[in-house]
């Protein structure tokens, strides 16, 4: 059973993606990342002495700044922030530059649905462009359960609100190593079948979260070598 | 700020003057080179001023007026020193400066009649148009005042 998406997509086909580094000569590390018509731009701020009041100063500490497009930061902003500083922490080393603050500001140029991941890819896109010593990259996306338990992949706004449950996921991106096979893997799986980050919204029974899993992992894949493309240094012209 | 200009930059800025050149050799009375760009929304734009970016996004809301001017919709500005543009500002409370640009554009627009409020009514008394201009500084480079007309 084939489900018309309103752009002609296929429940698997991503919106066309969009990458660009270093677009603010000020920032130490900046990112703009485009899927389809959601825009959102990264700026990263790279370590400054001192942790805030309620941080551990052992370990390096990630503030996240969400800007809004328009309107005042409400709860859903402090929300964002939350779930992204969660993220951005179980892949930044923490331990290298203990009693830092590492600042994430994302400013939300267009919203057409998928904002969330779209943002946790602009700030990895900004961490790794500042130098910010990371474990591994993360990779994120969004599918929705429709009414008739279909799952489709990188919905527009108008496809979200239609949607019965969506979920946010977030996997670390493949790696390409020089390691032998059996030293990167996490209690016998290799670490792209972990979730660093899973966000739902909606009720969506078990079988339908675990088929969104799937899908998701897979379309990650693709995703991963983008950005592996896009982050590849520019080498100047000889 | 962190960063202090030391004595002999001050000099160097000075002498450069005298002889009719900037530090970016431009000459006393020439202009950075502007850029606007418009989003694909409606009430978007993006303007570039050397090294200066700034982004603008204007919504209207339909809202009621019990204020003693029922005819007139409202235009209001916010202006958001984002810490984007410069690690020294704090999000939160908005620093004088900010506040001070943010009045600076209000009056120009507001006194200068560009937009006219009485436009904004739909209903006397009922409905209005609020509109929300909303600028976001990207990069400061100096020069904020200007770009905002």
């Amino acid at each position: 059973m084939e489900i018309d998406r309103l752009d002609g997509r296929t429940p698997n086909q991503l919106r066309p993606l969009a990458c660009t580094r270093n677009v603010l000569n000020r920032a130490h590390g900046s990112a703009s990342w485009c899927q389809g018509d959601t825009k959102v731009l990264a700026a990263v701020y790279g370590p400054k002495a001192g942790t805030k009041r309620n941080e551990n100063p052992e370990k390096a500490c990630i503030e996240v700044i969400w800007k809004p497009k328009t309107g005042q930061s409400g709860k859903a902003e402090r929300e964002y922030e939350m779930i992204l500083k969660r993220t951005l922490q179980s892949i930044c080393i923490l331990t290298l530059n203990p009693n830092t603050t590492t600042s994430v500001i994302i400013q939300v140029v267009n919203d057409d649905g998928a904002l969330l991941p779209c943002a946790i890819n602009a700030a990895c896109a900004a961490l790794v462009d500042a130098g910010i010593p990371l474990k591994h990259l993360a990779v994120a996306i969004c599918c929705c359960l429709a009414e008739s338990g279909y799952v489709i992949l990188d919905p527009s706004k108008l496809e979200e609100q239609k949607m019965k449950a969506f979920v946010y996921l977030v996997f670390p991106n493949s790696v390409l190593s020089n390691l032998p096979e059996g030293q990167l893997k996490v209690q016998g799986e290799p670490m792209e079948h972990g979730i660093i980050t899973s966000v739902t919204q909606g009720a969506m029974p078990v079988d339908d979260y675990l088929h969104c899993l799937e899908r998701g992992r897979a379309a990650t894949a693709k995703m991963s070598a983008f950005l592996r493309k896009s982050l590849q240094p520019r080498l100047p012209i000889d | 700020m962190a960063w202090r200009m030391t004595v002999n930059e001050n000099k160097f800025i000075e002498t450069a003057l005298e002889s009719g050149l900037r530090i970016d050799g431009r000459r006393p009375f020439d202009y950075r080179t502007v850029d606007i760009k418009f989003g694909k929304d409606d009430g978007s734009a993006e303007v570039h001023l050397g090294q200066t970016h700034v982004m603008a996004f204007v919504t209207a809301q339909l809202v009621q007026r019990y204020r003693d001017r029922p005819n007139e919709g409202s235009l209001s500005i916010f202006t958001e020193f984002s810490p984007m543009a410069d690690p020294s500002f704090e999000p939160g409370r908005p620093a004088e400066y900010a506040v001070e640009l943010g009045r600076v554009i209000d009056r120009g627009l507001r006194e200068s009649r560009a937009v006219d409020t009485e436009s904004l009514c739909i209903l006397s008394g009922k409905f209005v148009w609020a509109v929300r201009v909303d600028l976001h500084i990207l990069i400061m480079e100096g020069k904020l005042p200007l770009f905002f007309c």
